[in-house]
């Protein structure tokens, strides 16, 4: 019967009962069974995450308010913005396929951003707060249902498909869009979600 | 039950799915420091994933059956379901479109329904398993789950875009709800699945 220490982890893949050995910088922990990885440390990942979820959130102001193209045919002209994009269905009636496009499109990205900054501002500061679990469990749970990187690629095979029928000026809102989900991206994967949970177990009083 | 040696099962310890601290089941049923209830083994995770896999089975039968996407041209209305789809972009010469609309909407749904029933059946019984090689399987189907969401943003660009009234409108079609709904239950089915069921087996 092993001792459980202060540093023992279970492997969440193949539940295998292991020893944490001190973790240096840049350094990244894998399961002797299985390969997986069980944590990574880097100095100043938090550090990272905040800056890149602040660039993101400023980046996401713009992808929603600016206009993602302009399109002309037969003198006919037209400008959508991502919201618009999601809401026109809402307002045709399609009311179940609008309100997924906006939630994994809209919703789940913003909230997650915020609750992505709140929290690694809030442990980088070492608030204590019991709050910093919910955020955390909340955060972990939206992570999977954003799809706006998956909205990019779709809005790229739209524009070669409209190409050849009208004409198309890109706005700023496409450009924005781009940059916003490599940085959205670099924020959500900055931090380690072993160590996160570390911090917020000393942090977050129940 | 008896679970392999060195997995933290065999000592009764959990791990809580939440927050990852350990819990020693023969003392507690819940996690010291967020009140999850824990478990050795996630309770019920194939029943879970096998039946949000026939939904999303299920789903996928209207969502090739039915016309995804409706254009009016002067009044005549063509509609086409996603496998004509990417056979008009074929047959146009548009191959990237085409192929990124195959892969997304028909490759990838079919492979990860194939690999999630194919982990079910090695999670259960005493079938010998090659356990890296399933979880390498489940990485990438829980990576590649929402891809295909692709055809789905592109029919909801469409339909924006297009609205000129008699001239030419875009409207969606019923297969477009029903293979957003393949896509959200084949992600809830990855989602359920417990990889530790796998590595209890017998090593292959």
């Amino acid at each position: 019967m092993s001792i459980l220490h202060a540093n023992s982890v279970i492997c969440q893949t193949c539940d295998q009962l292991l020893q944490l050995p001190e973790i240096q910088t840049d350094h990244r922990a894998f399961c002797p069974r299985c390969d997986s990885l069980l944590t990574s440390f880097s100095g100043d990942s938090l550090q990272q995450g905040i800056a890149f979820s602040i660039a993101a959130l400023i980046l996401l102001v713009s992808t929603y308010y600016f206009p993602i193209l302009d399109l002309s045919v037969q003198g006919q002209s037209r400008t959508l913005s991502l919201i618009q994009s999601a809401t026109s269905l809402l307002d045709r009636g399609d009311i179940v396929l609008g309100s997924l496009v906006m939630i994994f499109v809209v919703i789940a990205p913003t909230i997650t951003l915020l609750a992505v900054i709140t929290l690694f501002t809030g442990l980088e500061l070492k608030i204590k707060h019991g709050a910093w679990y919910w955020l955390t469990r909340g955060f972990y749970f939206l992570k999977d249902w954003n799809m706006i990187e998956v909205y990019l690629v779709g809005l790229f095979v739209t524009l070669t498909k409209m190409n050849a029928l009208a004409e198309i000026e890109l706005g700023l809102a496409f450009w924005s869009l781009i940059l916003f989900s490599f940085f959205f991206l670099a924020a959500i994967y900055s931090v380690d979600r072993h160590q996160i949970w570390l911090s917020v177990k000393k942090l977050a009083i129940q | 039950m008896n679970y392999p040696q060195g997995t933290a099962a065999q000592q009764k310890l959990a791990c809580c799915h939440v927050c990852h601290t350990i819990v020693d089941t023969q003392a507690h049923t819940h996690c010291s420091f967020c009140r999850n209830s824990v478990h050795l083994r996630r309770p019920g995770s194939i029943q879970k994933s096998l039946a949000y896999l026939f939904t999303s089975v299920v789903f996928y039968i209207p969502a090739n059956a039915f016309p995804i996407m409706n254009t009016t041209t002067l009044g005549q209305v063509e509609s086409h379901t996603i496998a004509e789809g990417v056979v008009t972009f074929w047959k146009a010469g548009d191959y990237p479109i085409a192929l990124v609309i195959f892969v997304a909407s028909i490759m990838i749904p079919v492979a990860k329904m194939i690999a999630i029933s194919w982990l079910c059946w090695f999670s259960t019984g005493s079938r010998k398993a090659n356990q890296r090689q399933l979880t390498r399987v489940y990485r990438v189907t829980e990576l590649i789950g929402k891809w295909s969401m692709i055809d789905v943003f592109v029919v909801t660009l469409m339909v924006a875009l297009v609205q000129m009234g008699s001239l030419m409108s875009i409207s969606p079609g019923p297969a477009a709800i029903t293979f957003a709904a393949v896509v959200v239950f084949t992600m809830l089915s990855a989602h359920a699945l417990d990889t530790r069921n796998i590595w209890d087996k017998d090593q292959l």
